[in-house]
């Protein structure tokens, strides 16, 4: 949950944010931003257009700029996990996973092919284990994952600090389970 | 606390206990082999997991590329059929401005607020049984919610954080221009209802502009997991949502048309728009999001409750009025129940009218113009 409050408290009008700010912003976060949506989408042209549109609605909410970097932080990956998460479930997105394997082994060229598949074919085996999961589950696991603390945790899932363990515990099982569901480990 | 607890193991694993816990733990761990058999399982675990999700940490995608990219669409679509709030606030205003003072324009801007901000105090609704996925929110009756400046304050607040929150409301269709039109006939054919005019005005009234606009229809869509960690950010706790991931609202306003006439120092102005159409998704709880809308307010949840449940939201606007600057009280006008406000402490004799007949919205204002005068040309619309 972002901390308006903490963001009111240095309110910063919105033509005196220089364009620079949100640049750095941008480049502090892209990496983080993108890697999150790469776990979700089958590609990695979705996951840049998924860090593109997070980052077109950070431009559109200025007074998030000024949030502290830890609610800031919980905004973006908030924001990025649940386009990602949302569109790999519901759009159609959700290929078969040879396609998608075969897409990206096609698109990279490495010295051994069969390399470059396997290491799709897994990245592919984590993408669907999350997606099998509830989305609060998948996005407790990523935030946790993009090295979010448990009070930051917290307040990107709107949910007690004292209960995060009990919930991350729960989430990682479940992960396993789904892990294994899809045939692999 | 359950001293075998997963949860607390978990947290002693990423040494995200208090001291006093993380002692509590390895003094606990030390003599039960359950709770360290299920440290080590939760340790694994969390490694495979770990393990796994960072497949991707290699690809190195080049921020600045990124970064160009997206200035560079940017500049490619400048905000092409966008609105921010604020101006969605603003447009929606300047359609209304005819009907209400100047001075009770925060009311109007809290109006439109509650029509843009996912119906936290939801306005007029609806459901139209013959619509399957959505409720159809009409407007046939008006409520007054009398806000103290510090409630108007908030409410504004709240919708300056919506707009950063939520972003810009897609146009689906832009607002029309002002379009002069020449008489009743001709408002009607563009407006597309039959447009009535006042048959009794007093001598000295001079029409002074008749014109058409056709209104925007918007599009608000806002994932629910956002909305939620709004109206918590806003203090309240999540009501009244439905159970999908997105929430959609549509609003369409319709051509309204609006006549002015000029009565010796003082003005008169008749606005009329087919009641904007609001659709929302199903499961929207109006009574739930209504009551959460009046705790936000400062009432307590028992007032909260009794006044939502008090409102039938099938069809009634709620309008918010600040009480320090007017008074609303409910009239007979046009053969039907309206809402005349009132300039409290006024002393230019600004009065409007609000009333619906036929599905049609009516706003009449009359500024240095006394108030019987508005009502009985009120009255006469024919």
């Amino acid at each position: 949950m972002v901390n308006f409050a903490a963001a009111r408290s240095q309110p910063v009008p919105y033509e005196q944010t220089v364009s620079g700010d949100f640049d750095a912003l941008f480049l502090a976060h892209y990496v983080a931003v993108f890697r999150l949506a790469y776990r979700l989408a089958g590609t990695r042209e979705e996951a840049e257009d998924l860090a593109q549109e997070t980052f077109a609605r950070l431009h559109a909410s200025p007074r998030i700029w000024t949030a502290e970097p830890g609610a800031l932080k919980g905004w973006l990956y908030r924001v990025v996990t649940n386009l990602a998460y949302n569109a790999a479930r519901t759009s159609g997105r959700r290929r078969r996973r040879e396609d998608v394997v075969f897409a990206e082994a096609a698109r990279r060229t490495a010295p051994d092919p069969a390399d470059v598949a396997e290491e799709a074919e897994r990245r592919e085996s984590v993408r669907a284990a999350l997606l099998r999961l509830p989305e609060r589950q998948a996005q407790l696991l990523l935030l946790r994952h993009a090295g979010l603390s448990y009070r930051e945790l917290a307040e990107a899932l709107n949910v007690a600090p004292g209960s995060i363990g009990t919930l991350l515990a729960r989430a990682e099982a479940a992960f396993e389970r789904s892990y294994r569901a899809g045939g692999e480990l | 606390m359950n001293e075998h607890d997963t949860g607390r193991l978990r947290a002693y694993l990423d040494g995200e206990s208090s001291p006093e816990a993380r002692a509590a733990v390895a003094a606990h761990i030390d003599r039960c082999a359950r709770c360290a058999d299920e440290l080590r399982l939760l340790e694994s675990r969390a490694g495979a997991v770990d393990a796994g999700l960072s497949h991707v940490d290699e690809y190195a995608p080049d921020p600045q590329a990124a970064l160009a990219r997206f200035h560079a669409h940017r500049a490619e679509a400048p905000e092409p059929a966008r609105l921010s709030v604020a101006n969605l606030l603003r447009s929606i205003d300047e359609m209304k401005r005819n009907a209400l003072s100047p001075r009770w324009r925060p009311a109007m801007i809290g109006l439109t607020a509650l029509l843009v901000v996912a119906l936290l105090f939801t306005i007029a609704p609806v459901r139209n049984a013959a619509a399957d996925f959505l409720g159809l929110f009409r407007i046939s009756k008006f409520a007054v919610i009398p806000l103290d400046q510090a409630q108007m304050d908030r409410l504004g607040q709240l919708a300056q954080q919506a707009e950063g929150t939520f972003g810009d409301p897609q146009v689906l269709r832009e607002e029309g221009p002002e379009q002069p039109v020449s008489d009743a006939a001709q408002a009607s054919a563009l407006a597309g209802f039959a447009v009535r005019m006042p048959s009794r005005l007093p001598e000295s009234a001079v029409l002074q502009s008749f014109t058409a606009q056709r209104g925007p229809a918007l599009r608000v869509e806002m994932d629910r997991a956002m909305v939620e960690a709004f109206m918590q950010a806003a203090g309240v706790s999540p009501a009244g949502l439905p159970q999908t991931e997105k929430l959609v609202a549509d609003i369409d306003v319709a051509t309204g048309v609006s006549l002015k006439y000029r009565v010796g120092s003082g003005r008169l102005e008749f606005s009329q728009v087919p009641s904007p159409q609001v659709n929302v998704p199903e499961g929207i709880d109006p009574v739930a999001l209504a009551e959460t809308g009046f705790m936000f307010l400062g009432m307590p949840q028992e007032d909260a409750r009794r006044l939502a449940t008090s409102i039938d939201w099938t069809s009634t606007l709620v309008v918010p009025l600040p009480a320090n600057a007017a008074e609303a009280r409910e009239v007979t006008v046009d053969g039907v129940t309206g809402l005349l406000l009132e300039e409290r402490g006024g002393d230019r004799g600004d009065t409007a009218l609000l009333w619906e007949k036929n599905g049609i919205l009516h706003f009449a204002a009359g500024h240095n113009v006394d108030q019987k005068l508005l009502i009985d040309a009120a009255d006469s619309l024919q």
